[in-house]
């Protein structure tokens, strides 16, 4: 039973810690956070 | 009891603890979506040109040819404030069908599809050097968090659209930066887990509910086909286009000075046109496919007008361009909508002035495309 709790401890903690960072990063997201681009687009004639 | 067997149920147990009491924290997480204003800032952002499509007005997508805005007969001036008839231009350089199909599909509705008056200028640029496709700046540029929000949650088009704007973000998912949950929702789209993603449909659920998207009363727009001499309108662009007195080839000076001058001088003249080895390894073609699927449910038959690179200047394999522009032909006929091809398929056929540059429509040409655009929506 010792072991049982210890284990589910374990994975409660996981399973909290993925929830609120899934969903409070989705918030900070939904808030004003935006997406960038890495390259550049140069436009040239060509 | 076995290990193995405990661990299972303790995984368990804690799977469904912790999501009871992420689903009692749901209050919570609307609150702090809430928090900022920015999503509905982003929305009203892209309300303009959904009530510029739906109310019929005159959109014209296209790329670097739109910001000349200094030609007197660029559709923007000349209707607008010469005509007096209203009409839109969406797009600059590198905007391309991709992004082109995304905006549309984006705002999809039965009012857009019944009355909206779509005109897409294709450039040959776009199936030869910048044959991969709309770059990711281009991409975010216009399809920003509102768009995304729309095309994900308001848009009632297929979900195939949504999927190919899924597999653009998944395919170029390290040209991103910041990846943002509206961005990566898309990607769960293309790989066919973000309806079934329980965290997602909380989200979603909070974001719609929180989420007022404000509709904006608008009238019909109704063209009257003006009575125009378009001979005169020609003489009169040969007359206001920019000065070519440095060559004959009816090129300004300004930009033959800065950019044609010196590749001659460098015996790198005359240009040469590489495109794909086929149809099939041209993304923009295949995006270009997309685009004339999508716009195969809108009421009033949308116009393409094919433009030009200089017959002068890009001589060397010109003809390679041939299938290309043969299929997009047969594409757009097939489906009945309009076309004008100003593209030149002999140097004779090439009215100097046609382009103010190797090619950007000049004065001369854009009277022979908003003669076509005249004739094709207000008949």
């Amino acid at each position: 039973m010792k072991y049982f709790f210890k284990q589910f401890i374990i994975y409660f903690l996981l399973c909290i810690g993925f929830l609120g960072i899934y969903t409070y990063s989705a918030i900070d997201d939904l808030n004003g956070k935006v997406t960038e681009s890495n390259v550049k687009f140069v436009y040239e004639a060509f | 009891m076995n290990k193995l067997f405990i661990n299972l149920l303790a995984f368990i147990v804690a799977v469904i603890l912790s999501y009871v009491l992420f689903f009692f924290s749901k209050t919570s997480i609307e609150k702090n979506i809430m928090l900022s204003s920015f999503m509905e800032e982003s929305i009203t952002k892209s309300e303009e040109l959904k009530i510029d499509l739906e109310s019929g007005k005159i959109v014209i997508f296209g790329s670097s040819e739109l910001t000349h805005n200094d030609q007197k007969f660029i559709p923007q001036n000349y209707f607008n404030k010469e005509l007096h008839l209203p009409l839109r231009v969406q797009g600059h350089a590198g905007a391309q069908c991709f992004v082109i199909m995304s905006q549309l599909a984006a705002l999809n509705n039965k009012d857009l599809r019944r009355d909206a008056r779509v005109v897409i200028f294709l450039s040959p640029g776009w199936f030869s050097k910048y044959s991969e496709g709309t770059s990711v700046p281009l991409f975010l540029e216009y399809m920003y968090s509102g768009m995304m929000y729309r095309l994900f949650f308001e848009s009632d088009i297929e979900d195939k659209y949504k999927k190919l704007v899924g597999d653009y973000i998944f395919s170029h998912h390290t040209d991103f930066k910041n990846l943002t949950y509206l961005y990566k929702y898309g990607m769960q789209y293309s790989l066919d887990i973000a309806t079934v993603n329980p965290l997602n449909k909380l989200i979603n659920k909070s974001l719609k509910k929180q989420l007022t998207i404000k509709s904006t009363n608008y009238s019909l727009v109704q063209y009257k086909m003006p009575f125009l001499n378009y001979t005169k309108l020609k003489e009169e662009a040969k007359k206001v286009s920019k000065p070519s007195t440095t060559n004959n080839w009816g090129i300004n000076d300004d930009y033959y000075t800065k950019y044609v001058l010196p590749k001659i001088q460098k015996d790198k003249f005359p240009y040469d046109i590489e495109t794909p080895s086929s149809l099939s390894k041209n993304q923009e073609y295949q995006d270009f496919l997309n685009l004339v699927e999508l716009l195969k449910a809108y009421k009033i038959k949308p116009l393409f007008i094919m433009q030009d690179l200089h017959p002068y200047v890009y001589v060397e394999n010109r003809d390679s361009m041939n299938p290309i522009l043969s299929s997009i032909k047969e594409v757009l006929e097939e489906n009945e909508y309009g076309y004008l091809d100003m593209w030149s398929y002999t140097k004779e056929e090439y009215e100097m002035g046609t382009l103010t540059d190797i090619m950007h429509t000049g004065e001369l040409g854009w009277v022979k495309i908003n003669q076509k655009i005249i004739e094709h929506f207000m008949r």
